[in-house]
């Protein structure tokens, strides 16, 4: 579903991605977990093409995605992102914002694209919020229609760069809720996040990412109870 | 186009233009200089308690920035002809120039007064600091170092705006062409070369502006 | 003083009113057309694949905002006719203030366009947009609302800068008055109508941009 082979980035001379190779098979949730700055909201943005890579291939579906291409839109298509900073759009409703891009990117029919936001925002458990614009909302329901409107597309594989934290804490957990229904549908996951409890419930791996590099992966369950790498121990310590 | 340029013309007379471009840095010059002594007392009075003070500052303001130069210009020419006052244009434009020059850094200054926090104020005194040495430190550089920057494009500005000041045939730059035109007929080719001095003048001045801005403030800069 | 009321009468007043008119015309259509070349000049100002682009809107909103607007109208003017381009005055006139128009809105729509939050952006990039519908549906619904108090400050120079018109011996509110001060010798009197006149223009509309400004920083 998803392959990163040797993937290589750097920002000016800063070598933030030295040698990321991974797969993801369809249906799997993959959690990446490591420090600030250790490169991991870099490796999900390079998949959906938001950052160029300067070496090294990333394929969706047997597709390379290539930043500067004008096919990188169609892929885009097909994964969901959801942003640390919900990035709902502000003069659009909950409901207007799950539908725009079903109506200008799919180019579907205005009644059609609205009962699937409809359905997305039922999923979501906002049904009654459907016209209420962003600043009325809380952030954990923002969230939740950020997640909407990306599952609206009906993607393939859907990113979530650490959506929960930028959120209060009594908020975070109706969006892992929501998180973990996905992940229980079978929708394919990579998942960025600070959350160990999510981690440990729902992923089916764990890799840690540390400076740049993937530091160890493997079976959740093993990740968190058998350690092998330093630097992961000590952040699972720090964490827990 | 049967036209035929004569660039010579404005080329031959350059020792006139650069006379005319002296006139207008003097006019500017001293209209900012003034403007800048005027606008500061404008943006204390707009800041003040007293309701008269505040009224009549803002009055000044608003009265001078909504109108045109050109019609505050006119003003003042025929008000102190009316009056009976005999001054040469060149007075009479550095006289209206400062009064406009004034009220737009009125705002700029007040601006730049009220982007000092409150609480900054209150910090310098509960470390121990006279009102003296908090009006110096906390006050007076940090807000110089604010309105450097829209000050520097209002000087700019008001250098060009000077050029309207022909029209009550003050000597400057714009005037010397028209003189020149008036002789010549070169309309084109004269008020071209004028417009290229124009804009080497903004130009200079703003790098020495930002220049100055730099050595002073000795800060991370932006754009002028 | 006596020379106040001499010869001057409701004819002289309907005179300026005209005049006035004339001046709100220039502004429409120095408005109109200038907004279009600003969203122009504007966005190629953003353009991040071009950078010849980006020069060249650079270089233009630094010519006409670096040089004064009285020569602009001259060199326009005349430059026209030396063309052999025989056009009514009033478009002669209002080209000049087109270009104007043009550089100052343009650097507006360049700031509000890169006022815009980057995750908007990138929002609308994840969700398979195409700049063009980035820009319409994402971009110009938040940028706009960004663009008018500006905008509206920006007007209340257009209609100053009108005033320069009578340069060229265009008949708007400033030559009206001068002219009228000429046949009347009641010149005081003219120009504190004609300022009068500008004032009520341009004053409302200084309010409402201060008003607008204030209910953007709100809302943000």
């Amino acid at each position: 579903m998803l392959e990163l082979e040797d993937v290589h980035k750097w920002f000016g001379n800063l070598h933030v991605l030295k040698g990321i190779s991974m797969t993801v098979s369809r249906g799997e949730v993959v959690v990446v977990i490591g420090r600030s700055g250790s490169g991991k909201s870099t490796i999900l943005r390079c998949i959906n093409g938001l950052e160029p890579i300067q070496q090294g291939r990333i394929m969706v579906d047997g597709e390379v995605v290539d930043a500067h291409s004008r096919h990188v839109r169609k892929i885009r298509e097909e994964v969901g992102f959801v942003f640390q900073s919900f990035n709902l759009f502000p003069y659009y409703t909950a409901l207007e914002n799950v539908s725009l891009a079903l109506k200008i990117v799919k180019r579907m029919p205005p009644a059609e694209a609205r009962s699937i936001a409809e359905e997305m925002l039922a999923r979501v458990g906002l049904s009654d919020k459907l016209d209420a614009y962003p600043d009325r909302l809380s952030g954990g329901q923002q969230q939740r229609v950020a997640i909407a409107r990306a599952l609206a597309m009906n993607p393939k594989l859907m990113l979530f760069d650490e959506v929960t934290s930028a959120l209060d804490p009594e908020l975070v957990g109706e969006v892992l809720k929501v998180m973990q229904d996905l992940a229980e549908g079978g929708m394919t996951m990579v998942v960025v996040t600070h959350e160990m409890g999510f981690a440990r419930r729902v992923a089916d791996r764990v890799l840690f990412i540390h400076e740049g590099q993937i530091a160890e992966e493997g079976p959740t369950a093993q990740i968190f109870a058998a350690p092998r790498n330093e630097s992961l121990r000590a952040f699972i310590e720090s964490i827990l | 186009m049967s036209y035929t340029f004569h660039w010579e013309v404005p080329l031959q007379n350059l020792p006139q233009f650069l006379w005319g471009a002296l006139a207008t840095l003097e006019m500017s010059g001293v209209a900012c200089l003034l403007g800048l002594l005027v606008a500061v007392c404008a943006a204390l009075a707009r800041l003040s308690k007293n309701r008269f003070l505040r009224g009549a500052a803002t009055a000044y303001v608003e009265a001078i920035r909504n109108t045109p130069f050109i019609v505050q210009l006119f003003y003042v020419y025929f008000g102190l002809v009316v009056v009976g006052v005999n001054l040469e244009a060149f007075s009479v434009a550095i006289i209206t120039l400062t009064i406009n020059c004034g009220a737009y850094s009125t705002e700029i200054i007040r601006a730049g007064i009220q982007s000092i926090h409150r609480g900054q104020t209150e910090a310098g005194l509960s470390l121990g600091m006279t009102h003296w040495q908090v009006f110096r430190h906390v006050i007076l550089m940090p807000t110089l170092r604010v309105v450097w920057p829209p000050l520097a494009s209002q000087f700019i500005a008001t250098m060009l705006g000077s050029s309207v000041a022909s029209q009550i045939s003050a000597e400057e730059l714009t005037y010397a062409g028209m003189m020149l035109e008036s002789r010549t007929f070169r309309t084109f080719e004269i008020f071209f070369f004028i417009t290229i001095l124009y804009f080497l003048m903004a130009r200079l001045f703003s790098f020495l502006f930002s220049l100055t801005g730099h050595k002073v403030f000795r800060e991370a800069w932006g754009q002028l | 003083m006596p020379e106040l009321f001499v010869a001057f009468s409701y004819k002289d007043v309907l005179f300026l009113l005209q005049g006035a008119l004339v001046t709100i015309a220039m502004c429409a259509m120095a408005l109109s057309c200038g907004l279009v070349v600003a969203l122009v000049i504007g966005l190629i100002r953003t353009a991040r694949r071009f950078p010849a682009l980006r020069w060249i809107g650079w270089g233009y909103v630094e010519i006409f905002r670096g040089t004064p607007l009285l020569m602009q109208i001259f060199i326009a003017f005349f430059g026209l006719s030396i063309l052999g381009l025989e056009l009514p005055r009033f478009v002669a006139v209002s080209i000049p203030l087109i270009l104007y128009t043009g550089a100052y809105m343009g650097e507006i729509v360049r700031a509000g366009v890169e006022a815009v939050p980057r995750g908007q952006w990138e929002a609308g990039w994840s969700l398979g947009m195409s700049y063009r519908q980035l820009m319409r549906y994402v971009v110009a619904p938040v940028a706009v609302r960004i663009m008018i108090p500006p905008s509206v400050g920006f007007l209340v120079q257009l209609v100053k800068g009108t005033s320069l018109a009578y340069v060229v011996g265009y008949i708007e509110l400033t030559r009206a008055g001068y002219i009228i001060s000429q046949s009347t010798y009641a010149t005081m009197l003219v120009f504190t109508l004609v300022g009068a006149i500008y004032f009520g223009i341009n004053y409302p509309l200084s309010l409402a941009s201060q008003r607008l400004e204030v209910r953007l920083k709100r809302h943000a």
